[in-house]
This record gives structure tokens, C-alpha cells and sequence, in this order.
């Protein structure tokens, strides 16, 4: 039979919870060395590629950018233009009297060639129209034309009137 | 003592526990904010790239998308008054349409508020009914762009002509001075706007060269009104 003998003074024996600590802790600290190379390992060839990355993405940001840059004519006449566009737009948006001609126009264009121009005014924003005929019929024939045609502007009669010299006179009020 | 000598491994060894998970939480934290700084730097160049390209094919497309744009537009609507300009354009069509132009005057208008700097130009003409509503349709069709101010007309006492007094205003609009930062993104010409180009280059043209600004003349023999945003 062998027996087990203790050599060392029982003052430096271990109890059997410290050795069990111990090599825990030995086994720990050797997983977290390891773990520590790796993770640095790791994370430094990590971080170096996407460095890498990161100066690819400046290197195509500034090619691009010196792209744009020789293009500033270009950039100078698209600004110009869309400056002179919008303002242009505003004029032609705040601008009532050309559509009340052209509506005006509309109706001279669908007038039978009896039917004369007697006055026109346009002033802001409001126009009437003056029409004259020797007879009814040709007046009539203009009103159908227009019922027809594409005109799509309110549109009153303000007088009708008629003249023994003149002969019919219709004043429409265009707005 | 002789406890400490016992304990000694168990405090080397806990210390070094200790040790590596202070350096494990200390590259942790290295890795995620440099990562996450690398992150963000790339995002950002990512988005230059994106806006810089978007730029790029609206810049190289645009010669084709609006060839002489500018140079139509600066016609239409100049940078200075071009009254002078705008009565040789009412002359030209007046004789075209065979409207006498019997007295003339322009009145201007300096800017206020957002209403532009502008020029009324009233005249009194005669002509035939129909060669007077030509030439007042053709003055809607001219560059400089001019609108209708008033319009009164009326037919002469023997009834073959009409006799009219006319108002016309044309305006001018300073250039833009500012280039927007390139970092900002610009948009092509929206299909209103190449609407209102291919309309603006219809109208007829002056003539002669001295009214007529070039798209050059911005930044050409003028110092270049721009200023670049960075």
C-alpha cells in the first residue's frame, strides 16, 4: 500500500478550495492570453482594412470632386439657367393680359369675316371686346363657333345693342 | 508570511485574470469607437461620392439636355435693361405686320420688393384689324420677353383700320452670384422647365448683336458674377 506523504511544512499546504482557485484562475488567465492575442490580432488587421477601405472611398471622392470640379462652366450655365427659368416662370404667371388677348384672339379667330373688330380693351386683368355686324346672323354664327371650338374662358355679354348706322353691336366682356 | 508565500500563485494569477480582462474591455472599446469613427467617415465620404456623381452625370448631360440654355434665357430675360432692344423688336414686327408705330416712350420702373426692375414702353400705332391683332400676338413672341400692360383698340371712324395705344413692359433680372456648394446635390431640368426652355427658344431673336447677351458674355469680357460655395 502507498501512501501519500506531505513533505512540505503543514503551514504551506494549500486547502483544496485554493488549488481548485488556482487552477481556475491559471486556466482563465491562459484562455484570456489567448483570447487577448486573438482578439488583438484580429481587430488590428480589421481595422487596417478598413482604413484601406476608408482611403479607397476618399481617393474615389476626390477624383469625382476634381471631375466636377473642371465642369464649374457647366455648373455656372445650369445655375444661370434655372435662375433665368424661374424668374421668366414668375413673370409669365403674374402676367394677366396676355392670356386675355389670346382669348381675345380666340374669339376675332372663330368670327365670321362679317362680323368686324370694333374695340378692345385689355387692362389690368379685365378686357371686354366690342364686335359689330351689319346683321344677326354672322353673331349668331360666332357663338356656335365658339361653342365648339376649344375656348374654355369665362365669357358675358355686356350689351347688345343696335344701331341703324353701325348695325348690331355686341360687347363681350372677356376674363 | 508563510500565508502570503501560500497565496502568492493565487494573487499572480488573479491578478493577471484581471489584467487581461481590463486589456479585453480596453481593445473592445479601441476597436468599436475607431471602428465605429471609420464607420462614420466612410458614410459620409460615401455620400459625396453619391451627391459628386449625381452632380457629375447632371453636368455632363446638361450640353445636350439644354444646348445654349443660358445663352436663350439671358435673351428672354437679361441681366440689364435692354429697352433699347425690346423697341427695335416692336419696330421689326410692327413693319412686318405693317403697323405704323406713330409715337413712342418708355417709362422705368427700378425694383421693389420681388417685382424686377423693368421698362413700360407706350405707343400708339394704326394698322388693319387683323395685321394690328398679328402684331400684338407676335409681341408675345419676342425676346426680350415683354408683357401686355394695356391694350386699348379701337376701329377708325372709317371702319378699314383700328387705331391703338399699347403699353408693354420689359423686364431684367440681375445674374445669380452664388454656386451651390458642391457637396449639395443639383437635380436635371424638370420636364416644366425644358418645357419653358424649348418655348423660350421660339421666340424670335433680335437681330442684331449689341442686345444680345451670350451665355459667354456672364463671364466673358464682364467679371464672373460667381462665388463658390465650398
Amino acid at each position: 500500500m502507498s501512501q501519500t506523504i506531505n513533505l512540505l511544512p503543514i503551514d504551506l499546504v494549500r486547502g483544496k478550495e485554493v488549488g481548485k482557485l488556482l487552477s481556475v484562475l491559471k486556466a482563465s488567465s491562459i484562455f484570456l492570453c489567448a483570447l487577448v492575442l486573438v482578439v488583438a490580432i484580429a481587430g488590428f488587421a480589421f481595422v487596417y482594412l478598413q482604413k484601406n477601405d476608408l482611403t479607397q472611398v476618399q481617393t474615389r471622392r476626390d477624383t469625382v470632386r476634381s471631375e466636377v470640379l473642371a465642369l464649374e462652366e457647366s455648373e455656372k450655365q445650369l445655375v444661370l439657367l434655372r435662375d433665368r427659368l424661374a424668374k421668366i416662370e414668375k413673370i409669365r404667371s403674374e402676367d394677366t393680359s396676355t392670356p386675355l388677348f389670346e382669348a381675345q384672339k380666340i374669339i376675332l379667330d372663330n368670327a365670321p369675316v362679317e362680323v368686324t373688330l370694333g374695340e378692345s380693351d385689355i387692362n389690368a386683368g379685365t378686357s371686354s371686346l366690342t364686335l359689330v355686324s351689319q346683321s344677326i346672323d354672322p353673331l349668331r354664327t360666332l357663338i356656335a363657333n365658339l361653342e365648339s371650338s376649344s375656348y374654355d374662358r369665362p365669357l358675358s355679354i355686356s350689351t347688345f345693342t343696335l344701331n341703324a348706322l353701325v348695325g348690331y353691336k355686341l360687347v363681350l366682356l372677356v376674363n | 508570511m508563510k500565508q502570503l508565500k501560500v497565496y502568492r500563485p493565487v494573487l499572480i494569477y488573479g491578478f493577471l485574470t484581471a489584467a487581461f480582462v481590463m486589456i479585453l474591455l480596453f481593445l473592445g472599446s479601441y476597436f468599436i469607437s475607431t471602428l465605429s469613427e471609420i464607420n462614420v467617415q466612410k458614410a459620409s465620404l460615401n455620400q459625396d461620392v453619391e451627391v459628386l456623381t449625381s452632380r457629375l452625370a447632371v453636368l455632363k448631360d446638361l450640353p445636350s439636355a439644354a444646348p445654349n440654355g443660358a445663352s436663350i434665357t439671358l435673351t428672354a430675360l437679361p441681366s440689364e435693361n435692354n429697352s433699347l432692344v425690346a423697341v427695335s423688336q416692336l419696330r421689326r414686327i410692327a413693319t412686318e405686320n405693317e403697323i405704323t408705330i406713330k409715337s413712342l416712350d418708355l417709362a422705368a420702373t427700378l425694383a421693389t420688393g420681388t417685382l424686377l426692375p423693368s421698362v413700360l414702353i407706350n405707343f400708339d400705332f394704326e394698322g388693319t384689324a387683323v395685321n394690328s391683332i398679328s402684331f400684338i400676338a407676335g409681341i408675345t413672341k419676342l425676346a426680350p420677353i415683354m408683357v401686355i400692360d394695356t391694350v386699348s383698340l379701337q376701329s377708325t371712324a372709317d371702319g378699314n383700320g383700328v387705331s391703338a395705344i399699347m403699353g408693354v413692359r420689359t423686364q431684367w433680372a440681375e445674374l445669380p452670384t452664388a454656386l451651390p456648394a458642391i457637396t449639395e446635390p443639383i437635380a436635371a431640368l424638370s420636364d416644366e422647365e425644358q418645357l419653358l426652355l424649348s418655348r423660350l427658344s421660339e421666340l424670335t431673336q433680335p437681330v442684331f448683336g449689341q442686345g444680345v447677351e451670350s451665355s459667354e458674355s456672364a463671364s466673358v469680357g464682364k467679371a464672373d458674377p460667381f462665388t463658390t460655395a465650398q
